[in-house]
């Protein structure tokens, strides 16, 4: 029962506030500045509403609260609400809110850009593409969803993407009809299953024929008991028959990174090149690092893949 | 009175409830039309509704329309089925549509704030989406003017802005 009553003083309080807050009340028949556009608004006012008569102030739209006015906002599109930004100072900023990014051609270049985009002429479609990313990135950029809240979904449809290169997880991408991928590159940062790399990027892109993928993968320093680092507990044995070259940086030499190298070595089963650089950030000669992997590794090196630097 | 009104019950069995709007005009719901308001649902639940549903900050005008719409609905959510009160889905869309087409701007932001506040959340949906519905295809002038909003940007500060985001007005 407390929290039913605290729960409706606190909603109380906030419109109060807001109520009190509001900088654009209209105080039914008191209009000092009569503006053009209150005119209109006053007249049709009087003319069809009692209801006003109990209570003489005139709620805004700029006056409700924040979050009501976002809601209303989330059902324009983004075009929409970016229009918004030239009506007044308090909703120039309102589309970086907005829920959804859709960017389809007309979204990022205008309604003529159809034509261009799709047209036979490659410099003309070269540059509505460029035109296209510069356009996403600008509003990425400042859109606040990008710096604060976590973004949930990403769907690319372009059936005519042969590239594709993306920075960080790709649980949340979706690539619809996006067939033609050929080569891509991923890049993610604390990685902490080797399944993902192995298994589910891939089969998010299940048509690329190159796949590069750069991963930061968190090694324990020291092994506490005879239990693998943390990070290594689910390495699994299991053949994979794609992986032509790996490439270590920062080979340290603990046994986080060793179990990973030997990992690799047993399962890959077309592993052509393996490459191990012991020059880490903070290990300048790498010594250890060599060290380390000319005794563990190399004995595992059954098919002399494997590259010391 | 309020108390005996409220524990008095109707042939369905369905406890009633009254509601009382800022100005103090007293509504008498079931339950089943009431709890579509998180708010109100929250304290059947907890047992507060005793002595009639006190609501502060909705006008007595705003609740008929909040009631009417809760009425109209109780058929979607009651399971202990009213079914005189069930309408068809075309009856509740038209019902919907001239519940909201007709207001004007304050009484539609009343009816917003009211829905916020009782946490119903179909009527805040659909009263937003009217909103937006005026919103959409307007010029930023004749936005302007839909709302009563002031321009307080100087025509270079306009310009610059519709520069920066010029994708949205180029077309």
């Amino acid at each position: 029962m407390e929290d039913n009553v605290l729960v409706s003083s606190k909603i109380h309080g906030r419109s109060k506030s807001t109520t009190a807050k509001r900088n654009c009340i209209i105080c039914g028949q008191r209009i000092s500045k009569r503006r053009r556009t209150q005119h209109n608004f006053q007249k049709i006012s009087r003319g069809q509403l009692n209801l006003q008569r109990t209570r003489p102030c005139l709620l805004n739209f700029q006056s409700l609260p924040k979050d009501i006015v976002l809601r209303v906002m989330s059902k324009l599109t983004l075009k929409e609400v970016t229009q918004l930004s030239v009506v007044s100072t308090n909703w120039r900023q309102a589309w970086t809110f907005h829920p959804n990014l859709y960017f389809g051609i007309k979204t990022a270049l205008g309604n003529n850009a159809k034509r261009k985009g799709t047209s036979s002429d490659l410099n003309c479609r070269i540059s509505s593409g460029n035109k296209f990313i510069k356009r996403v990135d600008a509003i990425l950029e400042k859109h606040c969803g990008t710096m604060g809240c976590h973004l949930q979904r990403m769907e690319l449809h372009a059936p005519n993407l042969t590239t594709f290169e993306y920075d960080g997880s790709l649980a949340l991408v979706t690539l619809n009809e996006c067939s033609n991928i050929k080569a891509s590159t991923i890049r993610l940062f604390d990685e902490k299953t080797l399944q993902n790399i192995l298994t589910g990027i891939p089969s998010v892109l299940p048509h690329v024929e190159t796949l590069y993928v750069e991963v930061h993968v968190k090694t324990q320093m020291y092994c506490s008991l005879n239990r693998c680092p943390l990070d290594l507990d689910d390495i699994v044995d299991q053949p994979h028959y794609h992986l032509k070259m790996v490439c270590i940086f920062g080979f340290c030499g603990n046994t986080g990174q060793v179990e990973l190298a030997k990992c690799i070595l047993r399962n890959a089963l077309i592993l052509e090149q393996m490459i191990i650089d012991p020059k880490g950030r903070y290990r300048l000669d790498g010594y250890f690092g060599r060290q380390e992997a000319d005794e563990k590794l190399v004995p595992e090196d059954i098919d002399g893949v494997l590259t010391i630097l | 009175m309020a108390a005996a009104a409220a524990e008095a019950t109707i042939d369905g069995g369905g406890k009633m409830i009254i509601l009382i709007s800022a100005d103090g005009k007293r509504f008498e719901v079931t339950e089943a039309v009431a709890s579509q308001s998180q708010l109100i649902s929250n304290m059947i639940e907890d047992d507060c509704t005793e002595n009639g549903v006190r609501l502060p900050n909705v006008d007595g005008d705003i609740l008929t329309m909040v009631v009417d719409y809760c009425n109209m609905h109780a058929g979607d959510a009651a399971a202990d089925g009213d079914t005189t009160k069930a309408s068809s889905t075309e009856e509740l869309k038209k019902f919907d549509a001239e519940l909201v087409q007709a207001l004007e701007n304050p009484v539609l932001f009343k009816l917003i704030l009211a829905a916020n506040f009782l946490n119903i959340k179909s009527l805040l949906d659909m009263t937003c989406q009217r909103v937006a519905d005026m919103m959409s295809g307007k010029t930023p002038e004749q936005m302007r003017e839909t709302f009563s909003i002031e321009n307080d940007f100087t025509p270079e500060e306009e310009a610059a802005i519709r520069q920066e985001n010029a994708w949205a007005f180029d077309d």
